[in-house]
């Protein structure tokens, strides 16, 4: 019996224990069913969301930026690689570091052009710290990069040698230095010049696909079925003639420092199709260097000045008010009109219309102006209507200027305003449209818009092929057009112009040289301006050249500024397209073949005396010399300046003679 | 299981050889932009200009001009 009680205290006392540890197990079983509960419900977006941007992502196929070309199928501005270099010091072994260093650094050293030491301490510190990431360089182009992936400890790759690199694409232009301004940027932050203007041609449409991680840096695309494949951007022929704008630039540039002027602008179009062949804008940095940075011929409205008298005077002309026929008198080149002075600096006593272009006569054109329009301005202010002066031209570039025309609407039209406009103030407009009407004026009256899309392509194929666009078809009748070329031509023949005269090409333009900011206290300053066309007789390309601010102590004048840089502009564009010479020139004897061709001096050596070549030129002389068996040495270019030995000198054969040559 | 894990392998292995051979092709057409701007800069008539200055030589300043010899006739004999 006791046992039985015994039995059952132990019984009870077990089960108790298996009750016990029954509940306490089902509890935690409960605990752990709970907790599986709440974590199957709590944040399982998060999760969900984390592990799949973990593993999985929707990655961006980017599209290709078209190119931007110059009319010859030269880039002008692509998309290309850049290369960031970092360093993993860890990586690399130390003995390889220790037996490669020098090497290295000798190599660096001459490279990046700094002393060995200087790439020497900085790597022994950053190979104590151990650093991972240490960036040696940035934005290497490709040479460079493969010039440095080859050098000691680089070339065992980012696994042995610590070699990391970064590729980044970059939009750059081909031409650094030249048409920055025109060409343009298009970025996130900022959108200018034809990269701007044309970026809805340019900028593809990106693609999407689906991809899945391999490993730390690899991803394999998924669901093939819902891939979006980018669109690649166009490729877009602009109209500019790189090597007219390298002309242009390098002619003004030229100009520029020589004259220390504040800016500069030049364009060049194309008569027959309104293309824009140069546009090019450079302005003075602090440093005192010329960058193209700021579209002056579209963004700046100016006062044109004296460019503006052959608008003026071709709306009197085409009116019939002017003919060859008239005269004005310009008395001593001073006149007082409506209590306004205006004056010539020069007197002349009576001029035909043509002088009046030549010597660009503000009293003349003002006369003439006032005498017929006076009355009736808005008769005259219609042909300025009818050119698009009040408008703001419709182009692709972004920005130009509305220009500005006091009118007799407006507030500050008085009785002398007529006058101010007839040679070039009082109004305001910008380059292009000035260009644009000379343009108009050397295509016989048929004035075009000024283009900068020549054809946009895609896979080799033309998507867009632009076509001259009339924007006024006759801008004055045959005889007015006839007369004002002829007065253009003859004013850089005989006129302001004249400094420029060459009878190699036939060129009709126009000096201005107008005063801005005229009302403020200070030195006066200056644009110098010329606008024309050649050749004169068949124009091909129009060109308007203006220089703000030549430093006035050097000169001022459009004739002395601008004008030089046209002449260049226009002389080296047919450099590989002779022109024919004129018969009629020759008939005038403006030609003088005699002139144009030096003839080739016989350079003899007698009784083994040296002869004097001192005068003569070097391409004639030092050829013959060298015929005769004489070492000839020579520095610089043009007629020999001096000669060694002297005139007279016993000299043998194989002899070396020296010379030195100067323009 | 095998051969799913060995075509798996197979696949992630060709992925690696495209996104490098894409890289290659990236490069590539960056070298031929580098290239070719590059070439355009040394082709362009005021680098040019610089180049042969060293060498004493200048650029021409006017275009040559090309003579037009007009006949008034075709007999022997000139006018």
């Amino acid at each position: 019996m006791q046992k039985q009680n015994e039995y059952d205290n132990k019984r009870k006392k077990t089960l108790r224990w298996g009750y016990l540890f029954a509940v306490v197990a089902l509890c935690v079983f409960v605990l752990f069913l709970t907790r599986i509960v709440i974590l199957q419900n709590t944040n399982v977006q998060e999760i969900k969301d984390d592990y799949i941007n973990k593993n999985y992502r929707e990655a961006t196929l980017k599209a290709a930026r078209g190119n931007l070309f110059a009319s010859d199928g030269s880039i002008l501005a692509t998309t290309v690689m850049r290369y960031d270099i970092y360093l993993d010091f860890k990586t690399i072994k130390d003995t390889v570091y220790s037996n490669n260093i020098g090497a290295l650094t000798d190599s660096l050293s001459k490279m990046f052009g700094k002393p060995r030491s200087e790439f020497r301490q900085k790597f022994d510190e950053q190979k104590r710290k151990k650093n991972q990431y240490y960036t040696l360089a940035r934005g290497l182009d490709f040479d460079e990069y493969d010039r440095i992936r080859n050098f000691p400890i680089f070339k065992k790759g980012k696994n042995k040698g610590g070699f990391i690199v970064d590729r980044n694409y970059k939009r750059e232009l081909a031409t650094s230095e030249i048409g920055a301004g025109t060409i343009g940027m298009d970025n996130s932050e900022y959108k200018s010049g034809l990269e701007g203007a044309f970026s809805k041609y340019l900028t593809g449409t990106d693609g999407k696909r689906l991809e899945q991680r391999i490993n730390s840096s690899q991803w394999k695309p998924i669901d093939f079925w819902k891939v979006q494949e980018p669109v690649d951007g166009e490729d877009v022929y602009t109209t500019l003639d790189l090597r007219i704008q390298d002309i242009a630039h390098s002619a003004l540039e030229k100009q520029l420092v020589n004259f220390e002027a504040k800016h500069g602008t030049v364009i060049v179009m194309e008569v027959g199709t309104g293309k824009v062949r140069a546009m090019v804008n450079l302005r003075r940095t602090d440093s005192g260097e010329y960058e193209d940075a700021y579209n002056y011929a579209l963004k700046d409205n100016i006062e044109p000045g004296s460019t503006f008298k052959t608008i003026s005077l071709l709306a009197a002309m085409d009116d019939g008010f002017i003919d060859d026929n008239t005269t004005v008198n310009v008395g001593n080149g001073v006149w007082t009109y409506a209590k306004q002075r205006i004056s010539d600096g020069h007197g002349g006593g009576t001029y035909d219309i043509s002088d009046v272009l030549a010597k660009s006569s503000n009293v003349g054109t003002a006369k003439l102006i006032t005498k017929y329009y006076a009355d009736k301005p808005q008769i005259f202010l219609d042909h300025l209507k009818r050119w698009k002066l009040f408008d703001k031209m419709d182009i692709e570039l972004p920005g130009i200027t509305k220009p500005k025309i006091v009118t007799p609407q407006n507030k500050r039209w008085n009785a002398a305003t007529l006058a101010s406009i007839s040679f070039g103030y009082s109004s305001n407009i910008n380059l292009l449209q000035l260009a644009t009407f000379y343009n108009g004026v050397a295509n016989n009256g048929k004035m075009l818009k000024p283009l900068f899309i020549d054809k946009i392509m895609k896979d080799g194929k033309i998507m867009y092929q632009a076509k001259p666009e009339v924007m006024v078809s006759k801008m004055a009748s045959e005889k007015a057009i006839k007369m004002m070329t002829n007065a253009l031509t003859k004013a850089v023949e005989k006129g302001t112009g004249r400094s420029i005269f060459t009878p190699n090409l036939k060129m009709a333009g126009k000096t201005g040289t107008a005063r801005f900011e005229y009302w403020l206290p200070g030195p006066m300053k200056y644009r110098a301006s010329f606008a024309g066309f050649y050749p004169a007789d068949n124009p091909k390309y129009t060109c308007y050249v203006m220089i703000s601010e030549p430093n006035t102590a050097k000169g001022f004048y459009g004739a002395t500024v601008s004008a030089p840089v046209f002449k260049e502009i226009a002389g080296k564009t047919f450099l590989k397209t002779p022109q024919n010479i004129e018969k009629e020139m020759l008939v005038d004897k403006k030609v003088n073949l005699n002139k144009m061709v030096e003839p080739n001096v016989k350079v003899a050596v007698n009784d083994k005396q040296m002869p004097n070549v001192v005068g003569l030129i070097g391409k004639n002389v030092i050829p013959q010399l060298e015929n005769l068996g004489y070492r000839v040495d020579y520095k610089g270019v043009g007629r020999i300046k001096e000669q060694f030995p002297l005139e007279g000198t016993t000299i043998s054969k194989n002899q070396r003679i020296y010379l030195s040559l100067q323009n | 299981m095998m051969a799913m894990i060995y075509t798996n392998h197979l696949v992630n292995k060709k992925i690696k050889i495209v996104n490098a051979l894409k890289e290659e092709t990236e490069e590539y057409k960056s070298r031929n932009a580098y290239a070719q701007s590059k070439l355009i800069k040394v082709k362009m008539e005021s680098e040019l200009g610089k180049e042969v200055a060293r060498d004493s030589l200048m650029t021409l300043e006017n275009h040559p001009h090309k003579l037009l010899i007009k006949l008034d006739s075709t007999d022997a004999k000139a006018k």
